[in-house]
């Protein structure tokens, strides 16, 4: 660049992102590691739990991305229902993970679950669904995730260009062979992306395999992180150890996800436009059974066992002692001092996050996929590094960094903004990238060759073709903020409590029905602020 | 009820503070707030505060407070001792090796509270903390599952081949309870005895809330190591859980409190810790509000509850055994239970 003249936007754009997510993200990554480096490597002596944790990782993430994919295929244009179930799949995201498996437990543990008691009761003991296991853990956990390859996979789907499956079609290959030879390979970017946000947050989610896996004697890496941070003194080195070895995992996956798409072009939209052809799917009624079957089990039976407890005076031993009461929602209500404020504080940090994450994941896919700086692939894999980091231990790493950075971030709510938009940060890029992956830079070339300016292009052209995706993305980004709870637990304050936290409170010291009523309303919470949104967008003609 | 304590506490307010030395009474009012950090559960800690608060109406005692389970309070106060940047004046967390621990790396501010001669050797370190709230680490079944004729009646009792098999559930590592547990039955009645229970598989689960849970619906028979005020709660009571006190004796849980070294408002710290170890606060806090034990003799069990001399408390003797343990046990747990 010649001194003097002006600097370009898109260097400057280039050179805050990456100031801005090397902030967020190298200090808590260092201070963790430095903490970990002191112990030793932990994990050695424990290879059961490690064994558990690549177990449970990997199955985890095929079922979850079967399930998901499955569901993505499944709802073809065609079946009937196909935009309600398109909705009704992506439910459970609504549900934390910890509420699914709470609910699950009070259907199906063995002796007292209450499709196990209709089962016993019908066909004799013999009959028993045991959900307090290590199968149950994972596939309480793939119900919970499934959404995300769905979305991710659905999206592609959506995206991919029909001229290909026509030419295909016209040259006389078979259905089965159009989708064996031209789909699947053009999903194959977006299911392995799923497949590493699926292994990752499920080797650090700690609340299932706490509530069914512990009781199974199944320990995995999170619930060892857990009960060594609640120790006192807290193991803070050896919990730290554990979180490397999950990093290890997922940096082995990123590598492994890098080599397998390699250099190839995914790109398939681009300056010329084709008319999606709309093709009749086979057995639709069987599709959309399959996918009310999915809802039925990841939200709506879960859903109901929590009603059903948050209405009982006491979840009791037998159904002839039950006694239905308000007193648990009057409570979380009216009572548990808790509630509003914290209601408050989830939306408004959930809000937050999901606008400063995809405005700084924007920016990090543009400058990765569009800047010709040397520097892009270092901010790939920097904006990916949050993704790898258990949210529990990178909560530690925060806490040693802002304890100690005499700013007013440390007990205030801002800590936890910048804990949520660190985490979230590589959905962010991996989503907004996607899109851009498959937007080729002819548009905004053609833009720009037209006299318009680089600022003018992005507005007028690029960011309009990504709208609807970021408007995805921030839908997911509010969901998964309003239900963060490992870094929250350690971060908050009396001011700044979130509705994750206040239900993880209650679960590890309250009444189980006043946990679960205190459920309902951050489901609610949610819900309606993600309704709201999408009243008004539809009403702007956007949708 | 509650009304009723905050109307007597507004009425025998001005005495109180008579009582308490005017100098300090003063040098709290300058201060003008109090940082609590508390691992209490729930919301029967804020009725507390309020009582505190209406005796020192001049104190402002929400912007700083943390509430939490103990592990997590330790962990943060802890965090910001070390970073030297410490908001806190007071904390109750139900870990006393912590305590001990604490105090020796000299983490806990000197104080002589008239109150400390009023409690027992054992939950105390006099000068320094005593035991706020004491919880008895006990037995309970659910009666509507296991006849009270098949209960246990002494610890020995939980050997017997009818509670092998996964019936039985304690909690993991990461609770203080099940340290005490462990600790003061190992004492009581040798090291054979968690190895023969181990044998018998127990389940173990993460929480306090999630075994009250399995026992109340029958998952399992019996909960090996419960917090004894959750057998004594209403819904536990109506969804008939009962409590048992074995004839060995019942290992006892505290939760201390104490004043943090470097504490902001050490004035306003000393008024709570007083009014919290005072006959009074204990009453309050204990029998009223969470049905636990204080240590104190002259302040009654909670209704309903028998006394903590009648259920033979079993306290650590050997501080540093105890805290050698304490810091063993995460190992100790992890080969005997998974």
């Amino acid at each position: 660049m010649i001194l003097g003249r002006r600097i370009r936007p898109e260097a400057m754009l280039g050179f805050v992102v990456t100031l801005c997510v090397a902030t967020l993200v190298l200090p808590p990554l260092i201070a963790a590691a430095v903490a970990g480096s002191s112990a030793g490597f932990t994990p050695l002596h424990e290879p059961g739990i490690v064994a558990n944790t690549l177990i449970f990782g990997a199955a985890t993430t095929i079922a979850a991305l079967l399930l998901g994919g499955g569901l993505a295929l499944a709802l073809a244009p065609g079946v009937p229902g196909r935009a309600m179930l398109e909705r009704l799949v992506v439910m459970p995201l609504y549900l934390t993970p910890l509420l699914t498996a709470m609910g699950w437990n009070w259907l199906a543990s063995p002796r007292s679950g209450l499709v196990n008691l209709v089962l016993h009761e019908t066909l004799g003991s013999w009959a028993t669904i045991n959900i307090v296991s290590v199968p149950g853990v994972v596939a309480v956990s793939a119900f919970a995730f499934a959404p995300l390859p769905f979305l991710l996979i659905s999206d592609a789907l959506r995206a991919l260009d029909p001229s290909l499956l026509e030419s295909a079609r016209v040259h006389g290959a078979s259905a089965g062979r159009v989708f064996r030879r031209i789909v699947l390979p053009l999903l194959q970017p977006a299911a392995l992306a799923a497949a590493l946000l699926v292994c990752v947050e499920a080797v650090g989610m700690f609340s299932v395999p706490a509530v069914l896996g512990l009781p199974a004697g199944f320990n995995v890496a999170t619930t060892q992180i857990f009960q060594l941070l609640e120790n006192y003194p807290p193991r803070i080195a050896e919990a730290t150890a554990w979180g490397v070895l999950l990093l290890g995992i997922a940096a082995v996956l990123t590598l492994a996800q890098a080599a397998l798409l390699g250099r190839r072009s995914f790109v398939t939209v681009t300056g010329k436009a084709f008319r999606p052809a709309a093709g009749r799917p086979r057995a639709p009624r069987g599709r959309a059974a399959f996918a009310l079957l999915y809802v039925a089990l990841a939200a709506v039976l879960p859903l109901l066992a929590l009603l059903w407890a948050a209405s009982c005076e006491f979840v009791p031993a037998r159904l002839g002692l039950m006694r239905f009461t308000f007193q648990h929602f009057a409570f979380v209500l009216n009572q548990y001092p808790k509630t509003w404020l914290a209601a408050g504080n989830s939306v408004l940090l959930g809000a937050l996050t999901g606008c400063l994450v995809c405005g700084l994941g924007l920016g990090v896919s543009w400058v990765v996929l569009r800047g010709r700086g040397r520097g892009a692939q270092a901010l790939d894999q920097l904006s990916m590094i949050p993704l790898s980091m258990p949210a529990m231990v990178f909560a530690l790493g925060l806490l040693w960094v802002y304890v100690r950075v005499p700013l007013p971030i440390y007990g205030t709510a801002l800590i936890l903004l910048i804990a949520y938009s660190t985490h979230y940060l590589p959905y962010g890029v991996r989503t907004t990238s996607a899109a851009l992956r498959q937007l080729h830079p002819e548009l905004e070339e053609a833009a720009r060759v037209a006299g318009a300016s680089w600022m003018g292009a992005m507005r007028r052209i690029t960011l309009p073709l990504l709208q609807p995706t970021i408007f995805a993305a921030w839908v997911l980004l509010f969901i998964m903020a309003m239900q963060e709870v490992s870094s929250s637990m350690l971060l908050y304050t009396s001011h700044s409590i979130v509705l994750s936290v206040a239900v993880f409170d209650l679960w590890e010291n309250g009444n189980p029905s006043d946990v679960a009523a205190l459920g309902f309303v951050q489901l609610a919470a949610s819900f309606i602020v993600v309704s709201a949104v999408l009243a008004l967008r539809q009403r702007r003609g956007l949708a | 009820m509650l009304r009723r304590t905050l109307l007597a506490s507004l009425l025998t307010a001005p005495l109180l503070a008579r009582a308490a030395d005017e100098a300090i009474v003063e040098a709290a009012r300058k201060e003008g707030a109090l940082a609590m950090a508390d691992s209490a559960p729930g919301e029967n800690f804020q009725k507390f505060m309020a009582a505190f608060k209406a005796k020192y109406p001049f104190l402002e005692v929400a912007n700083g407070f943390y509430s939490g389970p103990t592990g997590r309070v330790l962990a943060r106060v802890n965090a910001e001792i070390d970073a030297k940047r410490l908001s806190f004046d007071v904390m109750l967390a139900a870990n006393q090796a912590a305590w001990i621990d604490m105090t020796r790396q000299g983490k806990i501010a000197r104080y002589e509270s008239p109150e400390y001669p009023a409690y027992p050797s054992g939950a105390k370190m006099d000068g320094y903390w005593a035991a706020a709230q004491a919880i008895g680490v006990i037995p309970v079944y659910n009666k509507n599952m296991l006849a009270p004729a098949d209960a246990p009646k002494t610890w020995l009792d939980l050997l017997a081949p009818r509670f092998a098999g996964r019936k039985m559930a304690i909690q993991n590592a990461a609770a203080g309870t099940q340290f005490n547990w462990s600790y003061l039955l190992t004492q009581r009645l040798g090291a054979d005895y968690e190895r023969k229970f181990a044998a018998q598989e127990p389940v173990v689960m993460a929480t306090g809330a999630q075994m009250t849970d399995a026992v109340t619906r029958g998952e399992i028979l019996l909960a090996a190591a419960l917090d004894h005020w959750r057998a004594f709660t209403p819904e536990a009571k109506q969804a008939g859980l009962v409590a048992v006190f074995p004839t060995e004796g019942v290992p006892i849980t505290t939760a201390p409190v104490g004043i943090l070294a470097g504490a902001p408002h050490p004035n306003a710290a000393r008024l709570f810790l007083d009014f919290m170890l005072s006959e009074e606060g204990q009453d309050l806090l204990d029998t009223k509000l969470y049905g636990m034990y204080s240590m104190r003799a002259d302040v009654p069990p909670p209704q309903g509850e028998p006394t903590l001399s009648e259920i033979h408390p079993l306290l650590p003797t050997d501080m540093e055994a105890y805290l050698q343990a304490s810091r063993e046990f995460p190992q100790h747990f992890q080969g005997l239970f998974h």
